[in-house]
């Protein structure tokens, strides 16, 4: 009888260790809650970064979920940022530039890809501009008060070109190919891609572009609320983490990286393929930027396309606290 | 596995594992100098970013010519550092390449203009900016670099000592196991070996591994079984020696039955061939006993003389070591007869070695010997039999091979047909020769074949086969004789030359060439026979030159004789292939023209006989002009057999003189009218082509349901100068003689085409138009012709229908292809006037036809027509059942429409809906159509 309450309660512990053991581990497996951000993202292939981390679970992996808001073009993702619908959005420095002079609550936390030939200016092989250098008394179709006309403005300036020569014809992206065909006054175009790479394709053999690759960059910027960044810094740090293993990855596997940007946006592999080269992922935020924000402020004011004032200081406008945690050999603004 | 190869296994790991340790450090070394060299790389970039940093400065401080120098070189620098290649290229070296081009670009406009216009200060921001970003991306670069170095050294060493340590523990344990195991084999051995030494020998040491002491401890049990075995008693081996010498007896005495039993003689010689033993048997055939054989030299005793050298070679042979055969004879002395030996001997070797004797075994084979000689005596005589023969002869057997062959055949040239090769496989039917006949059961085979001999001449050999039989019957064989015919067959071609000759002059006329009248009266029988079976209509045309007799009375016979070559020439060229051309005598010509398909084909070729008659005719320069006059009588309306048929044409031919010579006439009065009109009317209707006097009207076709036009049919007008519009059922009788009707058709099929094109073209719809073809335009090539001009007008086929008649379909040789031709590129296809032939319903379902059209004698009499009504109802029925429409034509009352309606007939056509119209009317119409389009039904 002994025997057997011995056994008994030999029996019982051992049910209880097994129990309290599967209850360890049901708690050690069950997913720990991870912060959500959202971000306001432009449906172009310079938001290459957020879609590839989003496609390939880099988010997920650095501790956070995101929830991307497509739209189309810089202003909108802004738009609906500072509407409280996104947390984050991703925006061309000409739209920071624009809204620093009205607004004041959201900075600028990094800069995630560049390009050097975005913008472009495209004539035909019976005109005869041929460098930049040609533009004086030169009629070039332009879209007012953007990047378009921006960027003629700085070509013209940087080949020693008197601006005040250029001649500007006003007209839209969509309406620059037909222009150039069959308005015999147009002598040449300035625009931003996919714009270019559509005139280049309808003009065909007769396209001419100017060789401006180099001189001009564009870069694409994550943006955040002040709010945002003050409430959930372990959130931003996971984003921009993950921001960095994409751009890690389109330098290890670019072919693999175009195949999910022309995936997920529906774009020709042809129009990829022209733009890619063109493209420097690189995480930072730093001079080129503040650089570029103060030249382009001070084109805005010059050009009427804001009223002069003065000049927002960029350098509290780009807050790169948390990108020297990543990269601490970042250089100070 | 062996213990010698399992140290040597055992050595073998020990230097891998020394080998795999050096590996490890050279792999570790390696990896480091690539870190130490991207370190170095780094080192070098940063330098390099840092002296352009500082030129770049010092060109802002003070911008002139030698600080932009400065500014060139570092930039070069920075360039050819970077081209170095870098042992890792990660993403911080793609970065900085990246900057330097745009600075690369930005450079070529540093200078150029003053370095404060604001075109410079915005380059040098740009300048600034990227050398910020340059510098920014080296400090990473040179930290990976360091930190790959830590890693790699690292890594480098936890390898080398984690592979030392596993390696050495896995040594260790297999050598202990290899040791202890031979340890325990060895202490075993021992035990066994001091046993053996206190004297017991029954044990075993029993290992049967495969290995050195494995096979030691087997060495071992087997000499211990040795040991054991060698130790017998006397007894025992007496008793050993008695056993065995009982079982040599016995053996002994077998043998010796066994060699006197045998029939053959078998006899041991020593060298010198003296006889050391014999059975009864060698007595027997040497006729001597056996005492007396003994000792005896066989070779000189008893064996031929002739054949003794070859003896003593063999005996010689033998006691060499080799075992012979020898042939040779033995001459007794008793009663002077050779026999036959046929001897077999093979050497009788002691124990030592040595060859003591011989043993022979001889068999008398003097039969044998005797019986071949026989033979070959038999064969020579059989084959000088058969050489004499003078044909070549071969025998086969049944398989083929050729047993036997005459000098004529061995002689003979390569390609004569003796030599062919024959096929044993009779099976096979392409292999069918007189001699595979035969032994397919066939009795007896003649065959005519031809060869070309070395001199070019083709001979003819007539190539007969009997069967070659045994005794019992059963076939054994073939006998081919090959028989050269060739002076037959040249005898027999010059005979049969001779008869066609004969022929050729018995029934042609000798000046002309032509039959005479012999073979007309023949060949005119024979188109009676051939008309009356297939009721056919034919044309028998007498031909006789007008005054003729005066130029034989003028000029002479000879040249009567010329111009009746060239008449027959001209004549000849008038006539089709069918016809016959025949000289009855003198100046009198016939003409049989079968087949006959109208009338007035007979016409036209006497119109066009007596045209080409009357062309002048140069007789020794001087011109001649000739003419006839023809007579034409028909069969069947003429006379129903030869004799009334040219009794006819002769009275026409003889009316036609009357006339006035140079004309045709029919038998009947009727028919030279009407042929002479239409000849007339073909005439003006050629004209009427060159003049594009031709109209195309068009009748609307409706559907009865609802009387929406649906299509139209196009129809021939002839707008004549002087009488206007002549409809087409006045002429085209006359044109349906020739081709006039092809020419017609075409015309119209011709402006239909450009017509339909313009009013598609113009937005109109005419529905499906029907063009008529007769059945002279159903050919191939009129097909041909119809495709070449839906290209050319850019028409579509289903666009029309071709409409033909029920009677025409039934004249045209392969309809059924034609037309199965035309609905495969599109057409729609309708049969006219259905219900006036006899069509049969198989070739109807075969036709792919769209839709039939009521002959219009039905129509005309309904409704009140019992009979009419029976067959149209019929007719929509058959449509039905077949899927084919059936439209009505020439409808003209509204009870007749209310009775097709009732009836289910779908279409119609005719005055009581719309009359035919000319296309401008149409046009309007359709115009009208188009812009009230409600407004489609007929106006009844």
């Amino acid at each position: 009888m002994k025997i057997k309450t011995g056994s008994l309660a030999s029996l019982s512990l051992l049910a209880m260790s097994l129990l309290s053991l599967a209850l360890a581990l049901g708690l050690l497996s069950r997913p720990a809650e991870r912060p959500q951000l959202s971000i306001a993202v432009s449906r172009t292939p310079l938001s290459a970064p957020v879609y590839i981390a989003a496609a390939l679970g880099y988010f997920r992996n650095q501790g956070v979920d995101i929830e991307l808001r497509e739209v189309i073009g810089g202003h909108r993702s802004f738009d609906l940022m500072m509407n409280g619908a996104a947390d984050l959005a991703t925006s061309s420095e000409s739209v920071v530039m624009f809204h620093s002079f009205d607004n004041s609550d959201f900075s600028v936390i990094a800069s995630f890809v560049s390009s050097d030939n975005d913008l472009k200016l495209i004539t035909t092989t019976d005109k005869s501009l041929r460098s930049a250098s040609d533009l004086t008394h030169a009629r070039v179709a332009v879209t007012r008060r953007s990047a378009s006309e921006y960027f003629l403005h700085s070509m013209a300036l940087m080949h020693g070109v008197n601006t005040d020569t250029l001649q500007m014809r006003e007209t839209t992206p969509e309406q620059m190919s037909r222009d150039l065909l069959d308005n015999g006054d147009i002598q040449a175009l300035s625009l931003w891609e996919p714009y270019g790479y559509e005139v280049t394709q309808a003009l065909g053999e007769k396209a001419v572009l100017l060789p401006t690759k180099g001189l001009h960059t564009t870069s694409f910027n994550m943006l955040a609320r002040k709010q945002t960044l003050a409430t959930q810094p372990q959130a931003i740090l996971a984003t921009l983490r993950a921001l960095n293993q994409a751009a890690d990855f389109i330098q290890r596997d670019p072919a693999g990286a175009k195949a999910i940007i022309q995936r997920q946006l529906s774009l020709e592999a042809e129009f990829v393929a022209w733009v890619w080269p063109d493209y420097n992922f690189r995480l930072g935020l730093g001079q080129s930027l503040l650089i570029s924000l103060e030249n382009a402020a001070r084109w805005a004011q010059l050009s009427g396309a804001i009223e002069p004032q003065p000049l927002p200081d960029y350098r509290a406008l780009l807050d790169d606290q948390f990108l020297r945690q990543i990269h601490p050999d970042t250089q100070g603004l | 596995m062996k213990v010698g190869t399992q140290l040597l296994l055992l050595s073998t790991f020990s230097a891998a594992v020394a080998l795999s340790g050096w590996f490890v450090s050279q792999w570790s070394s390696a990896r480091l100098d690539a870190a130490m060299t991207q370190l170095q790389y780094a080192n070098a970039v940063q330098s390099a970013v840092t002296r352009l940093n500082t030129r770049f400065g010092l060109y802002l401080s003070f911008p002139d010519g030698d600080a932009l120098q400065d500014w060139h070189e570092a930039r070069e620098q920075l360039t050819v550092t970077l081209e170095r290649k870098p042992v890792d290229t990660g993403r911080f070296i793609h970065n900085i390449r990246r900057e330097n081009e745009t600075l690369q670009a930005l450079t070529r406009l540093l200078g150029t203009q003053s370095h404060d216009s604001p075109g410079q200060v915005q380059l040098t921001y740009r300048i600034y900016a990227s050398l910020q970003e340059m510098s920014e991306d080296t400090a990473p670069l040179a930290n990976l670099a360091q930190q790959r170095i830590i890693d790699t050294s690292k890594q480098g060493r936890l390898i080398s000592q984690g592979l030392m340590i596993a390696l050495s523990v896995a040594l260790t344990l297999i050598a202990m196991q290899i040791a202890k195991n031979l340890k325990s084999r060895l202490d075993r051995m021992r035990t066994q070996l001091q046993q053996v030494a206190g004297g017991n020998l029954f044990l075993s040491i029993s290992d049967r591994r495969n290995d050195e002491l494995g096979e030691l401890a087997r060495g071992f049990d087997s000499m211990l079984k040795r040991l054991r075995t060698t130790t017998f008693s006397v007894e025992q081996l007496n008793e050993e020696i008695h056993r065995h010498t009982a079982t040599l007896k016995n053996q002994q005495d077998y043998l010796s039955t066994l060699i006197e039993a045998e029939p053959a003689g078998v006899i041991t010689l020593d060298s010198d061939s003296r006889i050391l033993s014999i059975n009864n048997a060698g007595a027997r055939i040497l006729d001597t006993p056996v005492d007396k054989a003994l000792e005896q030299p066989f070779c000189t005793h008893f064996v031929a003389e002739d054949d003794q050298t070859a003896f003593s070679n063999l005996v010689r042979s033998v006691f060499a070591g080799h075992s012979k055969n020898l042939q040779y004879r033995l001459r007794r002395a008793r009663d002077h007869k050779t026999i036959w030996l046929q001897t077999y001997a093979v050497p009788f070797i002691d124990p030592y070695g040595q060859i003591i004797s011989i043993i022979t075994v001889s068999h008398d084979i003097t039969g044998r010997v005797m019986e071949e000689q026989r033979l070959r005596e038999a064969r020579a005589f059989l084959q000088n039999v058969v050489d004499s023969v003078h044909d070549a002869m071969v025998v086969r057997d049944v398989k083929f091979n050729v047993r036997l062959l005459n000098r004529a055949a061995r002689d003979s040239e390569a390609s004569h047909p003796c030599n062919r090769r024959q096929y044993a496989d009779t099976l096979l039917r392409q292999h069918t020769g007189p001699a595979q006949r035969l032994l397919r059961g066939s009795a007896r085979e003649t065959e005519i074949c031809n060869f070309t001999d070395s001199n070019g001449n083709i001979c003819h050999i007539e190539l007969e086969a009997t069967p070659l039989r045994l005794p019992d019957g059963t076939l054994n064989g073939v006998i081919e004789i090959y028989r050269d015919i060739s002076e037959n067959t040249r005898l027999l071609a010059q005979l049969h030359e001779e008869q066609s000759r004969l022929h050729q002059l018995a029934h042609h006329d000798q000046l002309t060439g032509l039959p005479n009248r012999t073979l007309f009266r023949d060949r005119l029988e024979q188109v009676r026979r051939q008309a009356e079976r297939d009721q056919k209509s034919f044309a028998l045309l007498f031909i006789d030159l007008d005054r003729f007799k005066e130029i034989n009375d003028n000029l002479g016979h000879q040249a009567g004789d010329q111009v009746l070559q060239e008449m027959s020439r001209r004549l000849g060229s008038c006539v089709r292939a069918s016809d016959t051309l025949a000289r009855l005598g003198g100046d009198e010509f016939t003409v049989i023209m079968s087949p006959l398909l109208q009338t007035d084909d007979a016409a036209m070729l006497a119109q066009k006989l007596i045209d080409n008659v009357r062309l002048p005719y140069s007789l020794d320069n001087q011109p001649l002009t000739l003419t006839t006059s023809i007579g034409i009588s028909l069969y069947p309306q003429d006379g129903e057999n030869t004799e009334s048929l040219i009794r006819n044409a002769d009275a026409a031919m003889y009316r036609a003189k009357e006339d006035g010579k140079n004309v045709f006439r029919f038998y009947s009065p009727q028919l030279t009218h009407r042929a002479i009109a239409h000849l007339s009317l073909a005439t003006e209707l050629r004209q009427a082509i060159a003049n594009d006097e031709f109209r195309v009207f068009y009748q609307t076709r409706f559907a009865l349901a609802d009387l929406t036009p649906i299509g139209m049919e196009a129809l021939a007008r002839w707008q004549h100068p002087t009488h206007g519009i002549v409809e087409a059922a006045q002429f085209v009788p006359a044109a349906e003689g020739g081709e006039l009707i092809i020419g017609i058709g075409n015309c119209i099929i011709d402006k239909v085409m450009k017509q339909v094109r313009q009013w598609r073209h113009q937005g109109y719809d005419p529905g499906v138009v029907a063009l008529n073809l007769t059945a002279r335009q159903i050919s191939s090539k009129q097909i041909d012709w119809l495709e070449d001009r839906l290209k050319k007008h850019d028409c579509q086929a289903h666009w029309f229908e071709i409409e033909v008649s029920e009677s025409s379909l039934l004249q045209t040789k392969h309809a059924i292809e034609l037309l199965e031709r035309l609905a495969a590129t599109g057409f729609e296809l309708t049969v006219d006037n259905f219900g006036s032939g006899h069509s049969s319903l198989s070739c109807l379902n075969r036709m792919h036809l769209t839709r039939f059209k009521l002959h219009h004698p039905f129509v005309d009499t309904l409704p009140a027509n019992a009979d009419s009504q029976t067959v149209s109802g019929a007719i929509i029925a058959l449509g039905k059942s077949l899927g084919v429409k059936v439209c009505a034509q020439g409808v003209e009352h509204q009870a007749q429409a209310n009775y097709l309606r009732k009836a289910g007939c779908t279409e119609a056509q005719g005055f009581l809906f719309s009359r035919p119209q000319p296309d401008d009317v149409i046009t309007a119409a359709l115009s009208n159509r188009k812009r009230n389009p409600d407004a489609k039904t007929a106006s009844v």
